[in-house]
């Protein structure tokens, strides 16, 4: 992969098949198609922190060589079929808050922006359901949901900057999936464009055989082009309780998890800190409002930054020093969360408050957890200065099965404490397991062994986590980061995954290079 | 030339006029298909698959409430064997009690339960099975995933037409310490119908629900099991639910049956069917859809565009049998 400097007008010119393809293209969809350099720079990634340091540093990724906007699911297909005549690569685009560099055009080609798909049907109450578009942006669609009093129940910590379309590309999950599910566990069908330039649309239940959305849900644009969607809606909530922990370890608090859910109590949330994550969250303060580099003052625009970079390089750029650190705290935070009619919704905190104190927990009372649900995106905004600070930043999320959590909590842990340091909550619990949420915060002393160190942290992370039993992602995807690791996780599965590429992306157009493809 | 017979070795045998296949591994299974293939032949056209040698019971897992075993174990005998751990298969249709555990997870209909809110999920968190083209898939560890397109659709709910299951990991749940009925009468068949909707989004489940008329009002019992505290929560719950479509509690209930076949549904169909003054015994609850008897069976609907690729490539020598 070619990082080309950021510097001046120095990304390549379009390729040529591009610009040859570039009158019949602007054709299909009204003119709104754009080879501007600003438009390819800003089509050229998405929130891979990785592609956030290059930034930094003056460098691009591959970027695409046109961006195009369709409208209809007839222009997509007909934008496709053309791509694939031309041969030319076609990298579908929600709003880019993918966190794996799965929309880096490794090719060039076109990105297919989808947000013009922005449709948000009516809600047919007895079906409780809704078609949306892919390119609805997941606030706009909760907003709609519940000034209509429903409500998707499908909260990811980037709704501000994703898509409904971004979700299904890459299986997403929201704050509240233990009572609601993932994004595919939402879908009654979806609807879209095949790499073949054919439209599809899914059969919803019954089926007479497999349920064929799933085999093009997390497909991360190397199928298809999702154009739409139709999804499970909820009744919006009457009511919700909020309740917060401590307890003595991170064991009795994935103890006490999985107790809760065998009881059959379902909370919208519940999480579990690790503790050093839980020192951290119990300090969180207010995002403050960031100010962009042009309105900075001169202290803080020249001496601020170099201050900085280097006191995270003395600090963060040694984690076998920072890491032990973690040994003096010992509790954990337990914050749960649950949510409907309202005197379901008490009796389930009593019972789930009952078996917590039961089993050593110390009760704090709702203020902690209704904290943590008013900053609950606060996270995402604070990256950017972090990053601006000469770090890394990082996060990986796995998930397993109960009997194996706590050993892939520790080897993990173990794996990348030399070079990050390493905080960690436990969410998205399930009756036979949960995820693991991994934050890599990490420096050194230049900006090139910052990425050496970067790559070995998550190759042995990804390892220590697989070889313990986890998967490679729970909700982020794979992207190019996890390539690897998916294909090897594969086994003879690779070859299936070949013959679905074969079927609906005959000829290698859409997204190559994603998910090993 | 070896015969077919030959060809086939220890894991066949002659039955009347066709063969019977017993592979125990999933490389006997794979290399079966490959002769099959090879030869122009097809399970179901005169060879028949008897998957009694995947017959494993593996680990109980009671931490994670999962067990791995075989494609050939009868569903009703794991049922027992679990029930000594205090875990079941949970509240499934009464076909699925008569089936393999292969036959359970492929079935696009009796392989799934109800998780709250009114959700379907497969019973196989993890499945390992044979393709038609000889490869040995396994799905992604974990309770869910984002590694890519689920694989694990070829085989779970695929109806044995893409691949064949041969071990899968199952979910399971506590065993029920208490089970209550309730009756509740409604004034129209829409009412009932919105008040178990109702309950579902709110977070309750249902191990049976009998719909019938009588006397003008709709009748509706439901079955509730689970922990003694879940029974009684989301008995309330359903009472409340109940209540809010002017539904009215008639009494602890009775074991009210509904004669003939299960199959899987929509509500629509449950409500076109109550309309016609049909009684209705549902079960697997979800808000997508239900299993019902009384209910008339659906139109036949041929194959989506996309499963017919999905066949050809999978299974171009349609050595799994053809799409109806």
């Amino acid at each position: 992969m070619t990082i080309a400097p950021l510097a001046g007008n120095a990304l390549p010119p379009p390729r040529a098949g591009v610009l040859d393809a570039q009158a019949a293209l602007a054709a299909i969809v009204q003119g709104r198609l754009s080879t501007k350099q600003l438009d390819r720079v800003s089509y050229s990634r998405d929130m891979w922190p990785l592609a956030m340091v290059w930034l930094r540093q003056g460098r691009v990724p591959p970027p695409p060589d046109a961006v195009i906007w369709p409208g209809t699911d007839d222009e997509v297909a007909k934008v496709i079929r053309l791509a694939r005549e031309r041969r030319l690569a076609v990298i579908p685009f929600g709003a880019g808050s993918g966190v794996c560099g799965g929309t880096v055009a490794l090719h060039g080609g076109l990105s297919l922006d989808l947000k013009r798909f922005d449709g948000i049907g009516q809600i047919d109450p007895t079906r409780r359901c809704v078609d949306v578009g892919a390119g609805v942006m997941g606030e706009t669609l909760e907003r709609r949901l519940e000034a209509r009093g429903w409500t998707l129940g499908h909260f990811p910590s980037s709704i501000a900057m994703s898509t409904v379309g971004g979700w299904l590309a890459a299986r997403s999950a929201g704050q509240l999936s233990t009572r609601y599910g993932k994004i595919e566990d939402m879908v009654l069908s979806v609807r879209g464009v095949l790499g073949t330039g054919e439209r599809f649309e899914t059969p919803e239940r019954p089926f007479d055989g497999p349920d064929l959305s799933q085999l093009l849900i997390g497909s991360e644009g190397t199928l298809c082009a999702f154009t739409g969607v139709r999804l499970r809606v909820h009744p919006r909530a009457e009511a919700r309780v909020f309740r917060a922990f401590d307890v003595p370890s991170v064991e009795r608090g994935l103890e006490l998890i999985r107790r809760v859910l065998r009881e059959g109590l379902r909370p919208a949330v519940v999480r579990l800190y690790d503790p050093f994550d839980t020192v951290l969250v119990g300090r969180q303060k207010p995002a403050s409002a960031h100010r962009s580099p042009s309105r900075r003052s001169g202290f803080e625009a020249t001496v601020l930054p170099g201050l900085l970079k280097t006191l995270a390089s003395q600090t963060l750029g040694r984690p076998k020093l920072l890491n032990p650190l973690a040994q003096l705290a010992k509790k954990s935070r337990l914050v749960f969360m649950f949510e409907g009619e309202a005197k379901h919704a008490d009796a389930e905190d009593r019972a789930a408050a009952a078996a917590c104190l039961s089993m050593g927990g110390h009760d704090l009372g709702e203020g902690p957890a209704r904290e943590w649900f008013h900053k609950r995106y606060d996270v995402n905004f604070r990256l950017p200065r972090l990053m601006e600070s000469g770090t890394f930043v990082d996060t990986m999320e796995v998930s397993a099965s109960w009997d194996v959590v706590q050993d892939v909590y520790e080897r993990v842990r173990a794996a990348a404490s030399s070079y990050a340091l390493v905080l960690c909550h436990f969410s998205h619990a399930y009756a036979e397991g949960c995820s693991l949420y991994f934050s890599f915060v990490g420096s050194a002393p230049s900006e090139e062994a910052i990425e050496e160190r970067y790559q070995a942290l998550w190759r042995s992370a990804l390892s220590a986590a697989t070889s313990a039993g986890a998967n490679v992602s729970h909700h982020h995807g794979i992207g190019l980061l996890k390539a690897r690791a998916y294909q090897d996780s594969l086994g003879e599965g690779r070859h299936a995954l070949a013959t679905l590429k074969r079927l609906f992306d005959p000829d290698g157009i859409m997204n190559p290079g994603k998910l090993g493809l | 030339m070896k015969t077919l017979l030959e060809s086939l070795g220890s894991i066949a045998r002659q039955a009347g006029d066709g063969l019977v296949l017993r592979p125990r591994s999933e490389r006997e299974l794979a290399s079966a298909l490959m002769v099959l293939r090879d030869r122009q032949l097809a399970l179901g056209e005169g060879v028949t698959l008897d998957r009694g040698g995947f017959d494993r019971l593996g680990r109980l897992d009671d931490r994670s409430m999962t067990i791995d075993v075989g494609a050939g174990v009868p569903v009703r005998e794991l049922e027992t064997r679990i029930n000594l751990q205090r875990l079941t298969l949970g509240a499934l249709a009464p076909a699925a009690w008569d089936a393999t555990v292969g036959s359970l997870v492929e079935d696009p209909s009796l392989g799934f339960r109800v998780i709250v809110p009114g959700r379907l999920e497969p019973l196989a968190v993890r499945v390992t099975g044979v393709l038609p083209d000889g490869a040995v898939v396994t799905s992604s560890p974990g309770p869910r995933h984002a590694v890519g397109p689920d694989l694990a659709s070829l085989l779970i709910g695929g109806g044995g037409v893409l691949g064949l299951v041969t071990s899968a990991t199952l979910r399971l749940m506590p065993l029920p310490q208490d089970e209550q009925r309730r009756l509740y009468s409604f004034a129209s068949h829409a009412d009932a119908l919105e008040a178990l909707r109702e309950s579902l989004s709110a977070g309750a489940s249902f191990a049976r629900v009998v719909v019938r008329g009588r006397a003008g009002r709709i009748i509706v019992e439901v079955t509730v099991r689970g922990s003694a505290g879940q029974v009684e929560r989301e008995l309330a719950l359903i009472g409340r639910c109940a209540e809010s479509t002017s539904g009215r509690f008639e009494g602890q209930g009775r074991e009210a049956e509904v004669d003939g076949a299960a199959h899987e549904v929509t509500w629509s169909d449950v409500a076109s069917a109550l309309a016609q003054g049909a009684s209705v015994e549902l079960f697997r609850v979800s808000l997508s859809t239900v299993i019902a008897r009384g209910v008339g069976v659906r139109t036949f609907v041929p194959p989506s565009p996309l499963m017919r690729s999905l066949k050809d490539v999978f299974d171009r020598a349609r050595v799994l049998g053809r799409l109806p």
